[in-house]
């Protein structure tokens, strides 16, 4: 087999795949405070985007990653094959005669951001590498004469998927930290926006001296620096008994399943102070994750159906903070 | 503007800018599609990178394929396939009926059309690269239903192409020299306010999210860079929407009913998750003629209506972007979906890029100098490299139960499903599960359906188990059940060997299909879902291996209905009820 074509990972990647920057997407407030969220606190776990088409999933989840890192995410195409998942050989080494093994997508986002678009379209034995990965945080690569018993491996898993192609299994489902429904925006001034705003992307990728996408990594960098000093200060916000109580007693009254809603939770109120520039969690912070953190989690939503916020549950949560 | 002119301007648009990538020309005849494929190639600068994909175009075909080495020398080699665009110009991916795209193509269709990044990750292979490719579509109008919208919603140019008849000539006029310089250049204009608004105000604010807004805006920018302006201004909005058929009269109120629902005060509520997409989506409008309350017809000569799959009965299978869950069952040739590969047992199936890889690792011992040449050989393959698929294992059986809650009134259904549920769970059989009338139902005028990988799974005992509500929208109960049945039984090369479809009901649907779909109540009950649910039951009964029963709740009066089920279904009907335990 030819060799050519094989091209390393980031390399020279932010100027042959200009995107829209971060700070230009419009709207997406909910998804743009999880990702960052999932990046101040890891241990929230990954983001699961589910929405419409054309709402702007993917393009806000590699702006972000790209402002993050420097560098496109590492992605999981649906039909990537198990040897590209676990790692394999270089192809092209192979082909020159030399044997160098190549790491797998899931070491390659060790300490990084791995992205899954169309999650819910992955075939099942992929799922189950991941899932096994995750879940043990070791990659066990024993395969194609590979030998490498465990490695450690930490990544935020982010995906996104459009619910009319069907759900998720509740596996998988429980490993994403938040859950984020996105939907269209139907505000006359919103859409012209974003309607402004894609086109003047598709104008000023072409220029490389691009005033407007200079001032977007501007931008940028100004809101890595906001999300960087946020990571640095999570250690310093102290979960207190009270907040600790009432994410519990939330997940209880929601009949959320197992303790990882709750843990998610707490830790999510924590990020999300942290981004405020706060050391102390409020009840606000409660009241904004907590969706997030426990929908995909009810009941009914383990066999993916009715994972939705209604006004009647806002309404349950309202009470439940109201009392304390 | 000529149906010719029309097309020949669409494809100028697509070829001009790389966010026009998709192109669907509806009722085109099949026999013109290559020579379209030919001149939007031709404008793209790369006239023999045309690739048809189509309903048997497999994964290896598209991203990672074998070829036989140049020169004429004994062997093969493994290259990139046509749909990997890294270091190549954009070429043109056509597509003869999008009704019948299979399962790779579409899944590759979702991710690189309209994308700003493209990945491939196998069989050793790891590339990211900017899609550029075209894509070229046809699709008959009445078959649009068929086409899952996900996919649909990719093609951001829809042109009307019936009418273009084939000649001895080329059937559309040759593009004027401007067009051609315009395309080369590839400078986009920019937008006007003025512009932005008119494309809101012609683009009802449901459908696909921003991506109507753009696919309307992109046209005019191209139709105003074609026409040499340096801004596009809201005189060319109305000129691309009468290329594509979007009424330029304002559109007052084009929101169908339930999504009307969901910009009022519970817009807090998120997209469900379904299992079954279709039954959240009810958004489309009944397929019986109708009076459509805005949106003008469009004009002689204009094109029709860009977005008819907005009103178009949903033909298409659940989930059609996924492979159906299988069961295993041993022998018979290899036909589910490739997971993987494996060492050879038997030499068919043969997993060529797999097989030539584990050849690769072998190369300098079996050869020494087999890299000191100048020139390079063919790798030496042994029957120890071969490698054939590992497929999901191939499809078994499926019990698709229908349970009409409402028809129970106290029978203890067990004993009479018994033999039906032992013999999925014997068979390790998949379960489709549809309920009708159930008293917690989220709309009691639909019906909701799930997919279960075995019986064992829970929802099945809570289904059984579930109280009756009042409606009974058995129409579109077995509607679910068609398009369950369609997908399992026929989806690719995956299909199930038998199913069975099991409906326990009294026949007595008070909810007619149009009624469930839009989710307007009937003003009076009729006879009209009762009929409904026969017309649907046939459509089943034209189904290959699906043996169709129907258990009947016992003696009260309409008894008839369930035998008159039971024989659109081309089925029996079995006894049940109270009476029998």
């Amino acid at each position: 087999m030819d060799g050519q074509g094989l091209n390393e990972p980031g390399v020279s990647e932010t100027h042959a795949f200009p995107l829209l920057p971060y700070s230009y997407v419009v709207g997406q407030d909910a998804l743009r405070r999880a990702l960052e969220i999932a990046h101040v606190l890891p241990a929230v776990g990954g983001v699961l985007v589910s929405g419409e088409r054309g709402t702007a999933k993917s393009t806000t989840v590699r702006a972000f990653a790209r402002m993050m890192y420097g560098d496109l995410p590492v992605t999981l195409p649906i039909n990537a094959t198990d040897d590209r998942v676990l790692g394999g050989w270089q192809i092209d080494a192979l082909m020159r005669g030399e044997s160098r093994p190549q790491p797998g997508l899931l070491e390659s986002a060790n300490g990084r951001l791995l992205y899954i678009d169309e999650v819910n379209l992955l075939d099942d034995h992929v799922v189950n590498i991941i899932l096994d990965v995750v879940s043990t945080g070791l990659l066990v690569v024993q395969r194609d004469g590979l030998d490498r018993p465990e490695v450690p491996v930490s990544f935020t898993l982010v995906g996104t998927m459009n619910p009319e192609e069907g759900g998720l299994r509740p596996q998988l489902l429980d490993r994403f930290g938040l859950l984020v429904p996105v939907r269209a925006e139907l505000d006359l001034r919103v859409r012209r926006d974003i309607l402004m705003t894609a086109l003047r992307f598709d104008e000023e990728r072409t220029r490389p001296d691009s005033a407007w996408l200079e001032r977007g990594a501007d931008l940028d960098r100004e809101r890595r620096e906001v999300i960087e000093t946020a990571r640095a200060a999570v250690a310093d916000v102290r979960l207190t008994e009270d907040i600790a109580s009432l994410c519990a007693r939330i997940a209880a009254e929601f009949e959320v399943a197992g303790h990882r809603g709750e843990i998610v939770m707490a830790q999510a109120t924590r990020a999300r102070a942290a981004l405020d520039g706060r050391s102390e969690i409020a009840p606000d912070d409660v009241r904004a994750v907590a969706p997030h953190a426990i929908m995909h989690r009810r009941p009914e939503a383990a066999y993916g159906e009715g994972i939705e916020w209604t006004d009647k549950d806002d309404e349950r949560l309202g009470r439940l903070l109201a009392e304390g | 503007m000529r149906v010719g002119e029309r097309v020949s301007t669409a494809l100028a648009c697509a070829a001009l800018d790389p966010g026009l990538s998709g192109v669907l020309l509806f009722d085109l005849d099949p026999a013109l599609a290559p020579s379209l494929a030919r001149r939007l190639a031709e404008l793209l600068a790369a006239p023999d990178q045309v690739v048809v994909v189509g309903a048997t175009t497999s994964e290896d075909d598209l991203w990672t394929r074998v070829r036989p080495w140049p020169g004429g020398r004994a062997g093969f080699r493994g290259e990139l396939g046509p749909l990997v665009g890294a270091d190549r110009p954009p070429g043109v991916i056509l597509v003869p009926d999008l009704a019948r795209l299979g399962l790779a193509a579409t899944r590759a269709a979702v991710t690189t059309i309209g994308a700003d990044v493209a990945h491939l990750e196998r069989t050793g292979w790891r590339l990211t690269w900017a899609p550029r490719d075209r894509w070229l579509a046809t699709c008959r109008r009445d078959e649009i239903g068929r086409v899952s919208p996900h996919l649909l919603d990719r093609f951001a140019v829809r042109i009307d192409a019936a009418g273009l008849r084939p000649g001895p000539g080329n059937p559309l006029p040759e593009p004027p020299p401007s067009w051609r310089r315009a395309v080369r250049a590839g400078l986009l204009p920019g937008l006007s306010i003025g512009a932005a608004d008119r494309v809101i105000e012609l683009v009802p604010a449901v459908g696909a999210g921003a991506r109507r807004d753009l696919a309307l805006a992109r046209i005019a920018r191209a139709l105003a860079a074609l026409g040499g302006a340096s801004v596009a201004e809201a005189a060319h909005v109305d000129e691309a929407a009468r290329l594509v058929g979007l009424s330029t009269s304002a559109p007052e109120d084009l929101v169908p009913g339930p999504r009307a629902t969901e910009i009022g005060p519970s817009t807090r509520a998120a997209p469900p998750i379904a299992t079954e997409p279709a039954v959240r989506e009810v958004g489309a409008p009944p397929a019986e003629p109708e009076a459509l309350p805005t949106a003008a017809l469009p004009a002689p000569g204009m094109s029709g209506d860009p977005y008819p799959e907005d009103r178009t009965e949903p033909e298409r299978e659940a989930e059609p972007l996924r492979s159906p869950w299988r069961r295993g069952a041993a022998g018979g040739p290899p036909r589910g979906h490739p997971i993987g590969a494996q060492a050879a047992r038997e030499v068919r199936d043969i997993a060529l890029t797999a097989t030539l890889l584990e050849s690769a690792k072998f190369q300098t011992l079996r050869c020494p100098d087999h890299f000191r040449g100048s020139v390079a050989h063919p790798l030496h393959v042994r029957a120890a490299d071969l490698r054939s698929h590992r497929r999901a294992p191939r499809p078994g059986h499926l019990l698709v139960l229908l349970l009409d809650h409402t028809c129970r009134r106290g029978w203890d259904w067990y004993g009479d499903l018994a033999p039906y549920l032992q013999w999925a769970y014997a068979l390790r059989a998949a379960v489709g599960v549809i309920e009708v009338g159930a008293a917690d139902a989220p709309d009691e005028l639909c019906a909701q359906r799930f997919s279960a990988r075995s019986l064992l799974d829970p929802r099945v005992r809570e289904a059984l188990d579930r109280p009756a509500g009042r409606a009974t929208p058995l129409a579109h109960g077995l509607s679910l059940a068609v398009r369950s049945l369609r997908h399992d039984t026929q989806h690719g090369d995956a299909a199930v060997d038998e199913a069975l479809l099991l409906v326990v009901t009294d026949g007595r649907g008070n909810v007619p299909l149009r009624a469930s779909r839009t989710g307007q109540a009937p003003g009076r009950v009729g006879r009209e879902g009762v009929q409904d649910a026969l017309d649907v039951a046939a459509e089943i009964g034209r189904l290959h291996r699906v043996r169709s029963l129907v258990v009947d709740p016992g003696p009260r009066p309409y008894a008839h209905l369930t035998t008159d089920l039971a024989q659109a279904l081309g089925g029996s009907v079995v006894s049940g009820g109270p009476g029998d335990d």
